[in-house]
Formats: structure tokens, C-alpha cells, sequence
């Protein structure tokens, strides 16, 4: 039985970030693996962790050089990666981006296809439901309770909403995306590291995957990114004084209303 | 001008502020807007029909069965189909940017997801946070129409109703053709409000001790009409649940105000709470970074200030 986990390379969360011109400059910037995808991975190899027999896949459209990040998913215990790097493909296009994936997911045959909600960087949520509509499966998103049957090919999976927790029956395969919470991620033991040099890494060209780069070339792209720009600072505050914490709250609330009009 | 539908969401009996959000957003960008939505409550399907639609339509659910993206996007994309909208409009709430990406996979056209402002012109523009809000993104359609949006709760002002009542067209989603279908939902205890939708925020980190002080934010979220948030740093300890998290792997929350209580103001929090009209921060060290995008500070214990400020805020509403 095969699993397959989709993961892209973002900026590290505490990066700050600065333009060139009307784009972000990622030139100097440390990437990492989305951190939703962690959650994608720590499912699958939850899965693995109860039937060695089933191999999970870590698959990323993305530059060759993730293949330190990339490296660290077969740490953890992921048992072959794939790296698709070809310029012709628009990176920048959710639907470019899963047109490759699943060219790459039919040959892997997985039951399961876990990826994260949403990547950090653009924050689309499309990738991995259209990796799901392309491979014509059902798929849940923001999953942050999951449970397979692979015996009856079927799984629950419970999102939270702000109407309260929802629960969802499905069919296998399917693509399920990960929600901070839906489980806690492992860290890469010596072993780990240590093993996972010897474990295959491909990267491929599109060729490889199967597909022409007339299907995700910039010129498909439905939408274009116009302008970068940092937010406005915020107008510095000020720290409210008084002699005793009673005085500092009552003063708080007299600007609160007053000058602010927020009570 | 031109049409739009906008996908409405309703909770229980009541319309969510989102569906009247999603209105004005609608009324900006075309003069004809259709509604769809998904519900069993005839209340929920009168309020509505009264927003100013000029057709409303009823995905009705089935007994035991919701919401299914793929029934969902397959009925959404014949609507899209006939009645051929420039825009299509969700709520970014769970339900709402899923069913958007859906449809957007399935019928292959443009899709800007959490827009926060629209900017009008020949071709109109829209805004939405990156790299959780360390960058402001404007985007144009480039191909299309259609064009899917789904727009971030909190930011429009919500439309009021205008205009007759329109029934709702009921059309029943071939939930034999969905393979995922939400079959349960687990309704939260009324009177709790969500957190994204919040007027005030009152939020917790480390800086509150222990698990146990939390009721201090829920006694005055409860007397004071606010939600309660809560850092990484506390969900990560167990103090409390993920979905109470505010940030970048958290919720993005737009409130009026937003008190930080024992919070340090790490770059992934500010992520999600930036955006906030006014930003009260409470914290013994005066040099949290949290204070940096403070409108109003104390330099204090949060344990001694919430309680006073609770009893504070109740006296001064009277
Ligand atoms: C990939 C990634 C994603 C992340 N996503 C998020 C996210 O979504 N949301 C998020 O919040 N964090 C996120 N983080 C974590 C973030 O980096 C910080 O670790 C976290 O926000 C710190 O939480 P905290 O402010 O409660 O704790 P601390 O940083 O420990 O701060 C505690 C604060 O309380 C103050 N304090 C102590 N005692 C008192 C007292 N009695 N009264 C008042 N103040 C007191 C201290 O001065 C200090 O400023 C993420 C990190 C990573 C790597």
C-alpha cells in the first residue's frame, strides 16, 4: 500500500521579507518545508508506524536545491522522494502546480494523498483539491482528525468550523489536508538521519512526470500578481502610566472609549 | 455591470454576518447578484431571500447529509454555466474556501482566495494578505470571466437586506456522486461567539501561568460579548484547544479590539492579529516586541489587570 505526501518549499515563518521592485525577494531567504505539510507527513507515517509494509512518498514540485528540506521528510521516515524541477512550469499557479503533481500520483498508486491545508507563502488552498479533482477523488480539507479503514476503503475525518466540529464519511483513495492539530509531528532521529541518505531521491523534468509544458506554462495562468508591497506600519502606541495598576486600567478604558471608540 | 452569485452560509436558523459581507462586495463588482445556499431552515432561508437577490437557490441537504464538495461544485458549476456570472463569491471560512477551490479545479478558472479590499478600475484589483500579512498582494484576473473570489471574514461592512423577498429555488445535490460528505456536525454550545467574527478578542499566552487562569478570559469574554484567543506557545502546552490558536498556523482575526494578555508578540502570532482596529497588549516586560504594534499598553501582570479591566469595562457600560 502506498501514501504519497505533497509538500512545498515557503520562506521560514520567521523571516522577514523585502522587495525588489514590485516583488518579493526570496533570494536570501531560509525555506523551508510548509509547516501544514508537517502534519500531512506525521499522518502518513502514523500509518506506516502500525503496517511497515506500506511505503510513503514524499513528492514536491519545486528547485532541486529543496533537497536538504526534502532529505529531512525521509529522515523522519518517508521512504522515497521526488523532486520536480522544470522551469517550464509556473510555480506561482496552483492549478500548474497540481496538473504535475497528479501526472506524478497516478504512477505511485497511493490510497491516501496528504498534503497541508494551505501553503504559508500565498495561502490558496487549491493546490491539493485540485490534485484531488484531477485525479478525479473525493477530498477533505483542514482535516484535524482522521481515521482510515483500508480494509473497507473508507475514512471519517473531522474538521473544526465556526459552527462547531464537523464530521465527514468518505471513500479511499482521497486527498485529505492537514490542520495544525491533527496530530504532533516527530523530530528526525540519528537513525533516521542517517538512513536517509541511502533512500532514493528523484528529481524529474516534466518529461519525467509525463506531462507537455504547454498544459502549466506562465501563459495558462488565470490570474497574475500585480503588485508587492509591505502593510503600512502600525502608528506607534503608548504605554499607559499611573501610580497603581488600578489607576493604568482605569485610564486604559477612559482612552478606550474616548479616543479610540472601541467599548 | 454585470451578474455575480455569491455562495451564503447560514448556522442553524441564522444567516452568517459573512452572507451579508459577501453582498457588499457583491454590489461593488456587479448590479445583478444571485444567491446559493446550503440549509434545512426555512428562517435561514427567508432572511435570505430578503438580502436583494435576484435569484435564490437551495441546495437543499438530505436527511443525515450536508455539505459534499464534489455534489456541491458540480451543481455550482451548471449555475455558473447558465447564468454566466462575472464573479462568484464565497465566505474564506472552512466550508466556503473549500467549496471555492473545488469549483475552481473543476471548472478551471481564476480564483483569488481571503481578499481583503477591492480597488476599482478598467480591470479591478484585488488585495490579499501573503506571507501572513508581511506582504500585500494585488492581484487582476487575467483570463475569464468567471472569476472566484472568496473574501476574508470581518473586513466589509455586512449589506443591509433590500428589496422583496425572492423563494428559493430548491435543487437537490446528487450527494450519490460525492465520495466525502460531511455527515454530522457537532453544533456548539449557543451564545459562542466565533472568534473570527469577534468584536473584541481577548486572547491568552504563556505570560498567564497556568491552564487554569484561562477562565479568567472566559468569565470576561462572557460578560463582555468577546471571543477568546490564545498563542501557540499555550495550545502547543495544552492549556487550550487548537481552534482558540491566533496566527499564522492559527486563525486570522480582524477584531475591533484585541487585548494580548501575557503574550510576547512572536512574528507568528502578530501574523494573525495585526490587521486589528485597536491593540491592547498587557505584559510585564516592557520590552515585548508585542508592544511594538500596541495601540495602548500596560506594563503589568495580566492575572491582576483582566479582572480589574473586566470590572472596569462593566462600570463604564453602566
Ligand atoms: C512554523 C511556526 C508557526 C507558528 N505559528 C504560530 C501561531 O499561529 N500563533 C502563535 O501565537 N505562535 C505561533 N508560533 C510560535 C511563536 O513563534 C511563539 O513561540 C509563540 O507565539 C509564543 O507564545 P507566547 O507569547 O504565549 O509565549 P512567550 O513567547 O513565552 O511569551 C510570554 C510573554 O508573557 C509575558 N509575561 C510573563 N508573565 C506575565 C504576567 N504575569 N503578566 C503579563 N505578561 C507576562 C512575558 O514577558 C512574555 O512576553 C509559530 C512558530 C512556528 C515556528
Amino acid at each position: 500500500m502506498n501514501l504519497a505526501v505533497i509538500t512545498k518549499l515557503v520562506p521560514d515563518t520567521e523571516a522577514r521579507l523585502s522587495l525588489a521592485g514590485d516583488k518579493v525577494d526570496l533570494s536570501d531567504v531560509e525555506m523551508v518545508i510548509n509547516p501544514f505539510d508537517e502534519y500531512g507527513l506525521e499522518e502518513a507515517l502514523k500509518i506506516k508506524d502500525a503496517d511497515e509494509s506500506v511505503k510513503v512518498y514524499a513528492l514536491m514540485v519545486g528547485p532541486e536545491s529543496a533537497r536538504k528540506q526534502v532529505v529531512n521528510c525521509l529522515a523522519l521516515g518517508a521512504d522515497e522522494a521526488i523532486v520536480v524541477d522544470d522551469e517550464a512550469i509556473d510555480g506561482a499557479n496552483p492549478l500548474a502546480v497540481a496538473e504535475v503533481l497528479a501526472a506524478e500520483l497516478k504512477k505511485l498508486d497511493p490510497v491516501l494523498v496528504f498534503a497541508g491545508k494551505q501553503g504559508v507563502d500565498y495561502d490558496w488552498g487549491l493546490t491539493a483539491v485540485a490534485v484531488a479533482q484531477k485525479l478525479n477523488w473525493p477530498h477533505v480539507g483542514v482535516v484535524k482528525q482522521f481515521t482510515p479503514d483500508f480494509a473497507a476503503k473508507t475514512f471519517t475525518a473531522v474538521t473544526e468550523s465556526d459552527e462547531g466540529d464537523l464530521a465527514f464519511s468518505g471513500s479511499l483513495p482521497a486527498v485529505i489536508t492537514a490542520e495544525k492539530g491533527l496530530n504532533t509531528p516527530r523530530y528526525a532521529s540519528l537513525k533516521g538521519i542517517m538512513k536517509a541518505k541511502k533512500k532514493p531521491f528523484a528529481v524529474h523534468k516534466l518529461a519525467d512526470a509525463g506531462v507537455g509544458a504547454a498544459a502549466v506554462g506562465a501563459d495558462r495562468a488565470k490570474v497574475e500578481e500585480v503588485q508587492a508591497t509591505h502593510p503600512p506600519a502600525r502608528e506607534p502606541g503608548r504605554i499607559i502610566q499611573g501610580e497603581e495598576i488600578a489607576d493604568r486600567v482605569c485610564e486604559l478604558v477612559r482612552v478606550l472609549r474616548e479616543e479610540a471608540k472601541v467599548l | 455591470m454585470a451578474k455575480v452569485l455569491v455562495y451564503l452560509e447560514a448556522k442553524g436558523d441564522e444567516l452568517k454576518k459573512i452572507s451579508r459581507e459577501m453582498m457588499t462586495v457583491a454590489r461593488m463588482l456587479g448590479d445583478s447578484v444571485s444567491g446559493v445556499i446550503s440549509t434545512a431552515s426555512d428562517v435561514a432561508l427567508s432572511s435570505a431571500g430578503k438580502l436583494g437577490l435576484e435569484k435564490l437557490t437551495n441546495l437543499a441537504p438530505e436527511e443525515g447529509k450536508f455539505y459534499a464538495s464534489e455534489a456541491f461544485a458540480a451543481e455550482l458549476a451548471k449555475l455558473v454555466e447558465a447564468e454566466a456570472p462575472a464573479y462568484v463569491i464565497f465566505g474564506q471560512t472552512n466550508l466556503g474556501r473549500d467549496l471555492a477551490a473545488r469549483l475552481a479545479a473543476t471548472t478551471g478558472v481564476g480564483y483569488i482566495s481571503d481578499v481583503t479590499a477591492t480597488e476599482e478600475g478598467e480591470t479591478p484589483t484585488f488585495v490579499k494578505p501573503l506571507y501572513a500579512g508581511k506582504i500585500i498582494g494585488k492581484f487582476r484576473f487575467k483570463a475569464g470571466p468567471p472569476h472566484i473570489l472568496t473574501i476574508r471574514p470581518n473586513i466589509f461592512s455586512p449589506a443591509e437586506a433590500e428589496g422583496a423577498e425572492v423563494s428559493a429555488e430548491i435543487v437537490q445535490p446528487d450527494y450519490s456522486s460525492a465520495r466525502a460528505v460531511l455527515t454530522s456536525i457537532a453544533e456548539k454550545a449557543a451564545g459562542t461567539i466565533d472568534l473570527r467574527e469577534a468584536t473584541i478578542v481577548i486572547s491568552g499566552g504563556r505570560g498567564l501561568g497556568e491552564a487554569a487562569n484561562f477562565q479568567m478570559l472566559f468569565d470576561f469574554a462572557e460578560k463582555t460579548g468577546a471571543a477568546v484567543g490564545a498563542s501557540r506557545a499555550v495550545v502547543d502546552e495544552g492549556w487550550i484547544e487548537h481552534a482558540h490558536q491566533v496566527g499564522q498556523t492559527g486563525k486570522t482575526v480582524n477584531p475591533t479590539l484585541y487585548i494580548a494578555c501575557g503574550i510576547s508578540g512572536a512574528i507568528q502570532h502578530l501574523a494573525g492579529m495585526q490587521t486589528s482596529k485597536c491593540i491592547v497588549a498587557i505584559n510585564t516586560n516592557e520590552s515585548a516586541p508585542i508592544f511594538k504594534v500596541a495601540d495602548y499598553g500596560i506594563v503589568g501582570d495580566c492575572k491582576e489587570v483582566v479582572p480589574l479591566l473586566l470590572e472596569e469595562i462593566l462600570k463604564s457600560r453602566g
